[in-house]
């Protein structure tokens, strides 16, 4: 803002004029942010505390209730910072004991529990503070000058079947075929994988040990290649014929563009999912990550690379000496490498890939063990908050990526603290019951309500708890372990692909929750025979036992994904109303349009009245944007105007067209969410509520065959080390603390 | 190169980028694929591309119409690929769509009626002798809510050879002998022709405002597209026979590889005039005409009527853009 020319002409005015405004807006923040920390630090009596939490809580309903825009939503979350650091401030300053007692030790580790979930309340605000969808950019007019790229298609010991669909949908790239290449790297060295390849005319390479697995696979495939970019898919990820075009024009846009990240879309459902018959009624767990979290970090130039459904440029790959192989996290570490070096990153929140979700509940905490596990290695390792090359925001959404993984103590601290009054008469929360509730309370509801405003798209509320408390225990140790010794541990697998085939209770998973689910109950019915003898304060039992109430409602919704459903397709379908034709028998047609497909068969709508035989041969043509080829198929059944048909031996062009047809169009995942709910707080915790207590029926009327085993569940290979799913909000304890 | 495929427009529209552009470059390489498997549709291919590279002035002299109707040929040179069918049941399906419609029969052959459940015993014809107005009408009152067949009329050798003289001295003279039987109101003619060159043919084609040549999947059918420009360009002035053809594969089987890259060498080597889809082959089709009845009667939930109305949508919609594009002006002969 220079003036300096002498006549003071109007521009040089205006500038004036603007720096004014400027300076007036940075005051009015500085004022505005001093009101807020007065609100903050203020004492008030009880009376006085309620009515403000009350009348905020209110304004905050009102507000949202009264505009969906973005600024009110800013607002909110303002509204919900602030009232928890006024309840974090005053826990600090009015409930913590100097002495150094069980009580108030154990007081702190409470106190640090929730300052932990506090500090992720705030980085997932503070992630989501810049959410822009990013949109695809064009490719140049003369397709002469696209560059080239290598498809690299790693597998390990998944099954054939799952491998071919992905090659062969992979074929149908639209990009020019002599800029195209696709390579299966098979760390499995096996011989029909090797065949599949020569016949389905794409690159196979293979090496002769499998160190750093799935990281080592891919970077010795980098030696042999020598595309200006390299695609990456896991072996079940199909993608769609779009999604070069779709990726690629980013890296022409900026030739600092190191990665193209799209999410990764599950077609199954997964255990949680499958196992409450949820699929589809509700957001996916990895849908907040892949939803918000990573558009929203985009924004700072933080998303990172997820294992697969991404493009990579072989250049940054090269510079940062290629996937990284300290960790078992590799994507994700590789992309802070690439942005260490000044490169940058883009994530297109546009399902062009879709994947098997893991197919066991074991196999689902398995992976996230080995996630959580890399992300702990990477925070000691590789700490992002330090080292060169990282803008401050860079800093501040990997820390929050990898301090996600770390809700393992904090979550088991909030499901045992309630039973410490009740069995072993110990306050270790040091403030009057009515008190705490009128602090906490506020806190509580602030982020419950501004959460299900900025998620409910795609997390309902209270689920996180379900999905965290699941692997609370399980994660608890690895990342332990690799803050301590961060080399140790090796890559497990994801097992993908396979099948349940008689439905059986994971023992081995639920167990320990089964076991703090009793503690809860043990407590709370301990606490009443307390009362009732007349020994407890009434107002710390009655806050003990709402707190153990609620536990044990996201404890019940834990332990029924425990019951592991049946799993009845090896190749889930794919819902699609496309034009289909069937050529039958005697050389008359039928028009008709699919409902849904599937590897092995599919199911159409035919026009009533025509009676179709089980067993009757045809020939099946459903049309899509590629060349009509009529595939082989006889009748299972028909029933009304749903016509049910299995496909007969496929000649590998009738596989392809198959595999084209079912993923490669473009459109294939946009309409995945229609006629799914809106989130509302009350309606999530109700379900939530009604799955565990059906889980209790359950448990009570069976006697469950214990033990996994019974699933004949594939291995797998080092699959896509996905980042967290991170819960951007991760909530304190979601109860109500007394003098315990 | 291809245009766009609806999936590629839907995904844009879902992210809300409609404005985004896509090329279909896999598409583009799998027809030339297609062609280079066949010596004789790359070689065609090569023919059509030549003939592309010759220009011809448009010209403006005067172009004249049957009525205020939309003319359509159902042309081919090749004998038996399906006009007759083809122009039978796209006047039937144009008729369900509400639309006036009448077919004519320029064929000697005589068949056309057939489709429509004519015997073919009927003297009443096209070119059979002079009709009283009031005759016609009688006759187009018997299809009250389909379409309306005009057919050629049981004619001798003689006869024939007659109007073939006739129609070699009168440049105009199909436009009045047809000018004489179409009423006023109506919306779509299609013409029935002869797969033979003749006087009334090159007739034909200058009077339509969409010619849709009929091809079978196959190399003889294929083989006749630059016979096929040729004739329109030199038959129809000012490139506007050209400009006016309309391609469309009929008794298409895509479980024969050839029939595959026949029409996909033909959507690739003309993409703007070729239906997209293709007529199949289908049974109902020679059943229906062997009962004397249309096929959207005899077998409606079959592919090839889900076909028919897409053709129609499509001739209905190619032919509006070319009125309207045509700068010719135009001079209506109408009805009497
Ligand atoms: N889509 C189709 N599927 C099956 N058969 C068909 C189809 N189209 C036409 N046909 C059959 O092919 C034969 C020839 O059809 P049509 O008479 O319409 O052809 P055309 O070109 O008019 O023949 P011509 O050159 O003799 O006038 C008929 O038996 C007809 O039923
Ligand atoms: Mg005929």
């Amino acid at each position: 803002m220079s003036s300096q020319s002498p006549a003071r002409t109007a521009p040089a005015r205006r500038g004036v004029l603007a720096a004014l405004a400027r300076l007036g807006w940075v005051l009015l923040a500085l004022a505005g942010v001093a009101c807020l920390l007065l609100v903050v630090v203020t004492p008030l009596d009880l009376r006085a505390q309620i009515l403000l939490g009350a009348g905020v809580f209110a304004a905050a309903l009102l507000l949202g209730w009264s505009s969906e825009g973005s600024v009110v939503t800013l607002a909110l979350v303002l509204v919900s910072l602030t009232v928890s650091t006024r309840y974090l401030f005053w826990r600090l300053t009015a409930t913590l004991l100097p002495e150094r007692t069980l009580e108030s030790g154990l007081g702190y580790v409470l106190f640090g529990a929730e300052l932990y979930a506090y500090a992720m309340l705030l980085l997932g605000y503070l992630q989501l503070l810049g959410r822009f969808p990013r949109k695809p950019q064009p490719l140049p007019a003369d397709v002469a000058s696209w560059p080239t790229v290598d498809v690299f298609i790693p597998t390990y010991s998944e099954p054939l079947e799952v491998v071919r669909t992905t090659v062969l949908a992979a074929k149908a790239l639209d990009w020019p075929a002599e800029k195209l290449r696709i390579f299966l790297l098979d760390d499995g060295r096996r011989g029909a994988f090797q065949s599949f390849a020569a016949a389905a005319g794409i690159g196979y390479i293979v090496r002769s040990d499998n160190a750093h697995a799935k990281a080592g696979n891919l970077n010795h495939a980098l030696t042999k290649t020598r595309g200006d970019y390299i695609a990456i898919f896991d072996c079940d990820h199909v993608p769609t014929r779009s999604f070069l075009q779709v990726c690629m024009g980013w890296f022409l846009k900026d030739p600092r563009m190191a990665l193209v990240q799209t999410p990764h879309h599950f077609y199954s459902p997964d255990p949680f999912e499958r196992n409450l018959g949820l699929f589809k009624k509700l957001p996916s767990e990895g849908e907040l990550f892949y939803g918000l979290i990573q558009p929203s970090i985009d924004l700072w130039n933080a998303s990172f690379f997820c294992g697969s459904c991404a493009v990579i440029k072989r250049a940054a790959l090269e510079e940062v000496g290629g996937i990284a192989i300290e960790t078992v996290t590799e994507d994700a570490h590789t992309a802070l490498k690439m942005h260490r070096k000044g490169w940058n990153s883009a994530f297109l929140s546009i399902p062009q890939a879709s994947g098997l979700a893991t197919e066991s509940l074991a196999a689902h905490v398995g992976q996230r063990i080995r996630w959580s596990r890399g992300m702990a290695q990477i925070f000691r390792l590789d700490n992002p908050l330090f080292g060169r090359g990282l803008t401050i925001m860079q800093r501040v959404s990997y820390a929050a990526a990898m301090l996600h993984f770390f809700y393992g103590l904090p979550r088991i601290i909030f499901l045992i603290a309630p039973i410490s009054y009740p069995l072993f008469g110990l306050h270790i929360y040091n403030a009057l019951p009515l008190m705490a509730l009128a602090y906490a309370l506020p806190h509580l509801a602030h982020s419950v309500l501004t959460n299900s405003r900025v998620a409910g798209a795609v997390r309902h509320s209270f689920w996180n708890e379900v999905y965290e408390t699941c692997l609370a225990f399980y994660i608890l140790i690895p990342t332990t372990v690799a803050l301590i010794a961060p080399r140790r541990g090796k890559f497990n697998v994801t097992a993908k692909g396979g099948r349940i085939t008689d439905p059986y209770f994971e023992m081995k998973i639920a167990g320990p929750y089964l076991v703090i689910a009793a503690l809860n109950l043990i407590s709370m019915i301990i606490g009443v025979v307390h009362y009732l003898h007349g020994e407890a304060e009434p107002d710390v039992l009655a806050l003990t036992l709402g707190w153990s109430a609620y536990n044990l409602v996201i404890l019940c919704a834990t332990v029924a994904v425990a019951w592991e459903q049946r799993q009845v397709r090896d190749s889930p379908r794919v819902n699609a109303q496309l034009p289909a034709m069937l050529a039958l028998q005697g050389g008359r047609t039928m028009r008709c349009k699919t409902i849904d497909l599937a590897r092995g068969g599919l199911s159409l709508t035919v026009p009533a009245g025509r009676e179709f035989t089980p067993k009757e041969r045809m020939s099946v043509s459903i049309f899509t944007a590629a060349d009509e080829l009529p595939l082989p198929a006889e009748v299972v059944d028909c029933r009304g105007n749903v016509l049910r048909l299995r496909f007969l031996a496929l000649s590998l062009e009738e596989e392809a067209v198959l595999a084209q047809t079912i993923f490669s169009r473009a459109d294939a995942w946009v309409r995945w969410t229609d006629g799914r709910a809106h989130d509302h707080p009350i309606s999530a915790f109700h379900s939530i509520t009604m799955r565990g207590l059906s889980n209790v029926r359950q448990m009570v009327r069976a006697r469950p065959a214990r033990s996994a085993g019974a699933a004949t569940a594939t291995p797998a290979p080092p699959p896509s080390s996905v980042p967290p799913p991170a819960a951007s909000t991760p909530r304190p304890p979601d109860a109500p603390r007394g003098t315990l | 190169m291809p245009t766009m495929n609806d999936d590629v427009r839907k995904l844009f529209e879902s992210i809300g980028s409609p404005e985004l552009e896509y090329r279909e470059v896999a598409a583009g390489e799998r027809w030339q694929a297609a062609a280079q498997r066949w010596p004789i549709l790359a070689q065609t291919n090569r023919l059509i591309q030549e003939r592309r590279q010759v220009q011809i002035p448009r010209e403006t002299t005067q172009r004249s119409r049957t009525g205020r109707c939309t003319t359509i040929a159902v042309v081919s040179l090749a004998g038996g690929t399906g006009r007759s069918t083809i122009a039978a049941n796209l006047a039937a399906t144009l008729g369900q769509n509400g639309r006036a419609v009448v077919a004519a029969d320029l064929d000697p052959q005589n068949a056309l009626g057939l489709h429509f459940g004519l015997e073919g015993g009927e003297s009443f014809g096209l070119f059979s002798a002079n009709l009283a107005p009031q005759e016609v009408a009688l006759w187009l009152a018997r299809f009250r809510s389909a379409a309306a067949v005009l057919p050629f009329g049981p004619l001798t050798g003689a006869q024939i050879a007659g109007l073939e003289a006739a129609s070699a001295r009168e440049p105009q003279w199909l436009q009045k002998r047809l000018a004489a039987f179409v009423p006023n109101e109506t919306e779509f003619l299609v013409l029935d022709t002869p797969a033979r060159a003749s006087p009334w043919l090159k007739q034909a084609l200058t009077l339509a405002d969409t010619v849709l040549v009929v091809l079978g999947p196959d190399a003889a059918g294929y083989a006749t597209l630059p016979a096929t420009e040729a004739l329109l360009d030199e038959w129809v002035p000012g490139g506007q026979g050209r400009r006016r053809a309309r391609y469309l594969v009929n008794k298409f089987d895509a479980r024969r590889a050839l029939d595959r890259d026949v029409l996909s060498s033909l959507r690739g080597v003309i993409p703007e005039r070729t239906f997209a889809r293709a007529i199949h082959a289908d049974e109902v089709v020679s059943e229906s005409l062997a009962r004397r009845r249309l096929v959207v009667r005899e077998g409606p939930e079959s592919q090839v009527v889900a076909e028919l109305s897409a053709l129609a949508e499509w001739v209905e919609v190619t032919a509006a853009e070319m009125r309207k594009a045509s700068p010719l002006p135009l001079v209506s002969v109408g009805s009497r």
